[in-house]
């Protein structure tokens, strides 16, 4: 830390707001749900195809409804339409721009075909083909566009990136989980996708795992990296803490891990509600990572 | 026939190719700025060792570029080090720093933000979309959104001036004449004499961005242009 004590400097303003965060939170919501469509077509076509239905329609809904609140907190939105004249090979955003649309169209034209149903099976096939790199790419992006930033040392590193694809697995798995909870056929349902369940809970202790990693080297990294810790700590480190690691991370797998020891002993709807209450938490929690993670970046 | 795991993984790459390649053939916004014998390329040097903190330079950006009320496209800093009696007051003049391998040009995602062959990077409102991904890329800090326009701006060496053949507002305005333009590419300016005859830093060397703002008589421990700033929400 400097041994200088600063007398005069002038303000520093908070560029990106919640609106920024809705859209990584419900863009990496969106391609996590839109892989969850793309397996259950595979694996549970034909038993519950309501899984499929249901994922496929919530993924370019939830990348939409991202794309909307960005483009609100944009000083012109009305020239979006420059993110292509303009189109920089060395700019994240220009990349994200592209594949983000590209998504979203694939992903309503794939959701559109699950109408066909067997007829439509190999236009779906080509279609995954086509839109696996794509989601994957997006999904990444998220994180990609805070990790490539040198100027801000809680962003610039790589752990960064991975907690956002992970990010996006976790909010996707936990958003088409919690819409099964509503369901009517609810019980049969989330029973038919106990592996999901599984994946969930795989998912969450990587993250806790890469957050953890992510701690680590800012905590034990140069000057800098160790500052904007400190400094994003003092101001989002409770929401941090707290919400995404304790409300997004930990009380769901407490709640999971009790609901499978207790299973035999809950009813069915107590088992759907402690589901639908982790698949909540969850969202809350990731919403809340994204949310600490990007304003208090922005401090250092 | 359906589609067999390895038909799906080869296809999947070919479309990630096609659609990179697709996307790539976009260009980037970075040039190539002169070298020597090829044209001017601008620096400031600043000697702190002169400054005392007058602000004019500021006043001057000010006036010069209609920066709005709260937003500032340079300014100096005060610090102060050590403990009574041994007491020092630091000033560090921060302004954009022109960078050689400038983030700003290289994250704009429209082209608004680029660079001329001579080193200064220009802002353009007309382009902006003001998604703000210049203003956090900056190290420096030295990028803002203007609350007027709703368009990120920034110091450009007031290219309306050099183009003029004058000196930036700020340079001409200085009391102390701690701050020299000019042409880095000829040995024979000021700004490459004062370079070479005295030892000279730059505001974080270790991002890689190739300032062109050279300050003379730095302190270390007041070098952070982001150091101790409030924060402040931007509506």
């Amino acid at each position: 830390m400097s041994d200088a004590t600063i007398v005069y400097t002038v303000p520093q303003m908070l560029v990106w707001d919640w609106r920024v965060t809705a859209d990584l939170f419900l863009g990496g919501t969106g391609v996590g749900a839109f892989f969850v469509a793309l397996y259950a077509d595979h694996r549970f076509r034909d038993r519950h195809p309501e899984v499929t239905r249901l994922a496929a329609w919530a993924a370019p809904l939830c990348i939409i409804g991202g794309v909307i609140l960005l483009m609100a907190k944009l000083g012109h939105p009305e020239r979006i339409w420059m993110t292509v004249e303009g189109f920089s090979a060395t700019a994240p955003l220009s990349w994200g721009s592209f594949f983000q649309a590209l998504l979203i169209g694939l992903a309503l034209v794939y959701a559109i075909a699950l109408r066909g149903g067997e007829d439509t099976r190999r236009t779906r096939q080509w279609l995954a083909v086509a839109s696996v790199p794509v989601a994957l790419f997006v999904g990444g992006y998220h994180g990609f566009l805070l990790s490539a930033m040198r100027a801000h040392a809680l962003w610039n590193t790589g752990a960064a990136t991975v907690a956002a694809v992970l990010a996006f697995v976790i909010t996707g798995l936990a958003l088409v989980t919690l819409l099964l909870c509503m369901h009517p056929r609810r019980r049969d349902l989330l029973d038919g996708i106990r592996e999901i369940r599984w994946l969930l809970g795989a998912a969450l202790l990587a993250q806790i795992g890469t957050l953890f990693v992510w701690w680590v080297s800012l905590e034990w990294g140069l000057a800098p990296a160790r500052d904007a810790l400190a400094t994003a700590n003092a101001s989002w480190g409770t929401t941090f803490w707290i919400g995404a690691i304790g409300v997004g991370l930990v009380l769901p797998l407490l709640l999971g891990g009790a609901g499978i020891l207790a299973e035999r002993r809950l009813s069915q709807r107590a088992r759907v509600a402690l589901i639908a209450v982790s698949s909540l938490l969850i969202l809350v929690g990731g919403y809340m990572f994204r949310h600490s993670v990007l304003m208090g970046g922005q401090l250092a | 026939m359906l589609i067999s795991r390895r038909s799906f993984f080869k296809a999947a790459v070919a479309v990630a190719t096609v659609a990179t390649g697709a996307a790539s053939t976009g260009c980037s916004h970075t040039v190539d700025t002169h070298k020597p014998g090829e044209g001017p390329r601008w620096g400031v040097v600043i000697d702190l060792r002169r400054c005392f903190g007058c602000h004019a330079c500021s006043v001057a950006c000010k006036a010069e570029q209609d920066v709005p009320l709260g937003s500032f496209k340079s300014w100096v800093a005060v610090s102060e080090k050590g403990t009574y009696p041994d007491v020092r007051r630091n000033f560090l003049r921060i302004m954009c720093n022109q960078c050689d391998q400038p983030p700003c040009v290289e994250g704009c995602p429209t082209g608004a933000t680029w660079q001329r062959k001579d080193g200064i990077v220009m802002q353009e409102e007309q382009t902006c979309i003001g998604c703000g991904y210049c203003i956090q890329a900056c190290p420096y800090g030295v990028k803002y959104k203007d609350p007027r326009t709703q368009t990120a701006q920034k110091c450009d060496f007031c290219a309306h001036r050099v183009d003029q053949g004058l000196a930036p507002a700020c340079i001409n305005s200085c009391n102390a004449q701690a701050l020299v333009f000019g042409d880095l590419n000829d040995p024979a300016s000021e700004v490459s004499k004062l370079i070479a005859s005295n030892p000279v830093q730059t505001l974080k060397p270790q991002a890689g961005t190739g300032p062109r703002v050279y300050y003379i008589g730095l302190d270390g421990d007041s070098a952070d242009p982001l150091a101790g700033r409030p924060v402040v929400d931007h509506v």
